[in-house]
C-alpha cells in the first residue's frame, strides 16, 4: 500500500518540485524541494508562445467532446435501460466490444478517411473521433445506472404530466448526477491526456493540444527539465482540480449501479 | 370527478400470459372501489391499465364520458399513489406536491396556494422544505397523497399504498385515506391484497382471482353472500370453514352430512340457497360455516350440533379461537387450483392431526388440546356451493 502510494505520488512530487527550480539547481539537486523556488519557468513557458494556444485547444476539445458524448450517451442509455426493443441486446453487446477496441488500431483507417475529406488539422474531425471513442463507455455506465432508478418514479412523472424528455431532464438526470459527473470526469481526463489522436491529426502548431505540444517542449529546449516539468504541471493541474471537485459524486457514481 | 367504466378488458402480455380476462366493471362518480385478490390475480394490472401505464389488449376503458384506450397517462387527468410512493428524492416535499401543477404551467401563486391547501389538509405544513428521505413512512405516504389530491384529478388510483407501513400506522392511514376520499368525493380505485383494508375502506369491493372478476359488491354483501368458493374463502378472518358434504332430502326436510355427522337445514338457509335441493339425492356440495356461527353447545342448546376434537387454542382476549379437527374433508379454495386440499398423507405424520375447522368462541372458555367439544351450529347462516364448479347454490 505504502509502496504503491509512493510509486504514484513520486512523479507528481517530482513535477512540482522541479517546476519551481532553476536548471542550475536541478542539476545539483534532483530529489529535494528547491532551496530558492522560482517562477521563472512558468514565466518562460508562457512567454515562449504557443503554450496558451495549446491550453486553449485542449480546453476546447475537452469541453466540446465531453459534453457531446455525455448528451448523446444519456439519450442512448435511457431507452436502452428502459425499453425492450429488437436489437437491444445486440446493441449492448456491440457496445462492450467497442469499449475494448484499442484506439491505436483505428488510427490508420480514420486518418485515411479524414485525409480523403481534407480534414487533417481539423478540430471538428478530432472532436468526432473523441466523441466516438468516449460513447461506448459512457453508454455502458449510464445504462447500468439508469436501470437502477425505480421505474415507478418515471411512471409518477408520466401521470403528473411529464413527457419522456421532460422526465429525463427533470427526474432521471438529477438523480443520475453521480453517474453523469463520473462519466464527465473520466472522459475529460481521458481527452485531456489523449496524445495519439492529437499527434496524428493535429499537426499544425496552432491546432496542437497541450499534451501533444509538450512532446515538442523537449526537443525544442534541449531538455530543459524544469521547463518540461512546468509544462507537465500546467497539464496536470486542471484535471486535478476537476477530479477533486467531482470526487464526492465520482465515488458514488463508480459504485452505484454495479451490484448492490 | 367522473365515473370509470371497464368493458370486457383483456390484458395479454407479449409472452402470452393473460393477466386479465374480460374485466367489466363500473365505478360510480365519487365511489371508493377496492380491487382485492391474492398476488398475481391481475388487480394491479387492471389499475395500471386504467392509469394508462399498461396498454390494453382488448375491450374499452372510459373515464368520464371519454374512451381513453389510446390516451396517454398524462392526458387522462388521473392521479396515482404508488406502493413505493415514488416521491422524487431530489425535490422537497413542496416541490414534490407541486410537480404536476408546474408541468401544467399554472401561475406561481395558484401553485403555492394549492400546495399550501394540500399540506394543511395532510398536516404536512411543517415539512414542506424537507426531502422525502428525511420523512417517516407515514409522512411520505401523506406526501404521495398530497401529490395526488393537489391536482384535483378526475380520479385517484391507489396501488397498495399502505403495504409499506407498519401495522399500527396502516390502521391509522386507512382511516385517514377513507376520510379524505369522502371529503373530496373523488372517484377512487384502490388496489390491495389485504381483505381487511378492502372491507373497511371500500364502498364496494371487487374480488379478483386469476385475472377474472369473481364478485363485486358492498363489503357486507360479499361477506354474507359470497358468489363462489373463492370469495367465501378469501373474505373474512379467520376464513370460512369449507367442508365436503352431501345433501339428503326425505321426511320433508333437508339434511347434509359432514363426515359422519349430519345437520338439518333450516327453511331460512334454504330460502337463501334454493339451489341446494335441485341437484337430487346425494349431491356433492361444499358447505361453508363462518367461525362465528359456531357456539359452545351448552350455551345455545336450541342449535344443531357438530362434535370436533380440539387441536389448538388461541386466546386473543376478546375471543378464543379454537382450531379443531372434524372427521370431514376440508376444501381450500386456493388461488392455484393445483395445490388442492392438503389432507393427511399418513396416519402418523404431522398433517394427520392438522386442524381443519375453526371456531370463534367466547373469551375465557376452558378448552384443552385433545378434548372433544360439542358445538352448536347456527344453520340459518350456512353457505352452500356446488362441489364441481364452486358456485354458490342460489
Amino acid at each position: 500500500m505504502v509502496g504503491v502510494g509512493v510509486m504514484t505520488l513520486y512523479p507528481l512530487y517530482f513535477i512540482v518540485i522541479t517546476a519551481f527550480k532553476t536548471r542550475k539547481e536541478y542539476l545539483s539537486n534532483q530529489f529535494w524541494p528547491p532551496s530558492d523556488p522560482t517562477l521563472e519557468n512558468l514565466r518562460q513557458a508562457f512567454r515562449s508562445g504557443d503554450l496558451l494556444t495549446w491550453v486553449a485547444n485542449s480546453l476546447l476539445l475537452t469541453v466540446v467532446s465531453v459534453l457531446l458524448a455525455a448528451i448523446v450517451a444519456a439519450l442512448a442509455a435511457y431507452p436502452l435501460a428502459r425499453s425492450r426493443f429488437p436489437g437491444r441486446s445486440a446493441f449492448l453487446g456491440l457496445n462492450i466490444v467497442l469499449m475494448v477496441v484499442p484506439p491505436v488500431v483505428l488510427i490508420v483507417p480514420l486518418f485515411l478517411f479524414f485525409v480523403d475529406r481534407g480534414m487533417v488539422n481539423s478540430r471538428v474531425a478530432v472532436v468526432i473521433i473523441y466523441v466516438g471513442l468516449l460513447i461506448p463507455f459512457s453508454v455502458y455506465m449510464l445504462t447500468n445506472f439508469f436501470a437502477t432508478i425505480p421505474r415507478s418514479l418515471e411512471e409518477a412523472a408520466r401521470i403528473d404530466g411529464a413527457g419522456q424528455l421532460r422526465t429525463l431532464w427533470s427526474v432521471i438526470a438529477p438523480l443520475s448526477a453521480p453517474a453523469i459527473v463520473t462519466v464527465v470526469v473520466v472522459n475529460a481526463v481521458w481527452v485531456w491526456n489523449e496524445l495519439l489522436v492529437a499527434l496524428v491529426f493535429l499537426q499544425d502548431n496552432n491546432a496542437r493540444t497541450l499534451t501533444a505540444g509538450l512532446t515538442f517542449f523537449q526537443g525544442r529546449f534541449l531538455t530543459n527539465e524544469p521547463l518540461v516539468m512546468t509544462g507537465a504541471l500546467i497539464a496536470t493541474v486542471p484535471m486535478l482540480v476537476l477530479y477533486v471537485a467531482g470526487q464526492r459524486f465520482f465515488i458514488k457514481g463508480l459504485t452505484a449501479g454495479f451490484g448492490k | 370527478m367522473a365515473q370509470i367504466a371497464l368493458s370486457a378488458v383483456d390484458k395479454v402480455y407479449d409472452n402470452g400470459f393473460q393477466a386479465v380476462h374480460g374485466l367489466t366493471l363500473d365505478v360510480a362518480d365519487g365511489e371508493f372501489l377496492v380491487l382485492v385478490g391474492p398476488s398475481g390475480c391481475g388487480k394491479t394490472t387492471a389499475l395500471r391499465m386504467i392509469a394508462g401505464l399498461e396498454s390494453i389488449s382488448g375491450g374499452t376503458i372510459s373515464i368520464g364520458e371519454r374512451v381513453v384506450n389510446d390516451v396517454s397517462p398524462k392526458d387522462r387527468d388521473i392521479a396515482m399513489v404508488f406502493q413505493s410512493y415514488a416521491l422524487y428524492p431530489h425535490l422537497s416535499v413542496a416541490d414534490n406536491i407541486a410537480f404536476g401543477l408546474k408541468l401544467r404551467k399554472l401561475p406561481k401563486k395558484v401553485v403555492e396556494e394549492r400546495v399550501e391547501w394540500a399540506a394543511r389538509l395532510l398536516d404536512l405544513t411543517p415539512y414542506l422544505d424537507r426531502r422525502p428521505k428525511q420523512l417517516s413512512g407515514g409522512q411520505r405516504q401523506r406526501v404521495a397523497m398530497g401529490r395526488a389530491i393537489v391536482r384535483e384529478p378526475q380520479a385517484f388510483l391507489m396501488d397498495e399504498p399502505l403495504s409499506n407501513l407498519d401495522a399500527k400506522l396502516r390502521v391509522q392511514m386507512r382511516a385517514e385515506i377513507s376520510k379524505l376520499q369522502r371529503d373530496l368525493k373523488t372517484t377512487t380505485v384502490y388496489v390491495t391484497h389485504d381483505q381487511v383494508e378492502a372491507m373497511t375502506m371500500g364502498d364496494r369491493v371487487a374480488v379478483m382471482n386469476h385475472g377474472v372478476l369473481q364478485q363485486i359488491d358492498a363489503p357486507q354483501v360479499l361477506y354474507d353472500e359470497p358468489a363462489n368458493l373463492f370469495v367465501a374463502g378469501f373474505i373474512g378472518t379467520p376464513p370460512m370453514n369449507l367442508l365436503e358434504s352431501t345433501v339428503a332430502t326425505g321426511d320433508g326436510r333437508t339434511t347434509i352430512t359432514i363426515g359422519s355427522q349430519s345437520l338439518t337445514i333450516s327453511p331460512a338457509a334454504l330460502a337463501h340457497y334454493p339451489g341446494l335441493t335441485s341437484g337430487g339425492e346425494g349431491r356433492a356440495i361444499v358447505v361453508g360455516i363462518r367461525s362465528e356461527d359456531l357456539h359452545p353447545a351448552a350455551s345455545r342448546p336450541e342449535l344443531e350440533t357438530l362434535t370436533a376434537r380440539v387441536e389448538l387454542v388461541e386466546a386473543l382476549g376478546s375471543e378464543t379461537v379454537g382450531y379443531l379437527r372434524l372427521d370431514a374433508k376440508a376444501v381450500r379454495p386456493s388461488s392455484h387450483q393445483t395445490d388442492a386440499v392438503d389432507e393427511a398423507v399418513s396416519e402418523h405424520g404431522v398433517t394427520a392431526q392438522r386442524p381443519n375447522f375453526v371456531a370463534s368462541l367466547p373469551p375465557r372458555i376452558a378448552l384443552r388440546g385433545g378434548e372433544t367439544i360439542e358445538l352448536g351450529v347456527n344453520v340459518d347462516h350456512l353457505h352452500f356451493f356446488d362441489a364441481e364448479s364452486g358456485v354458490a347454490l342460489r
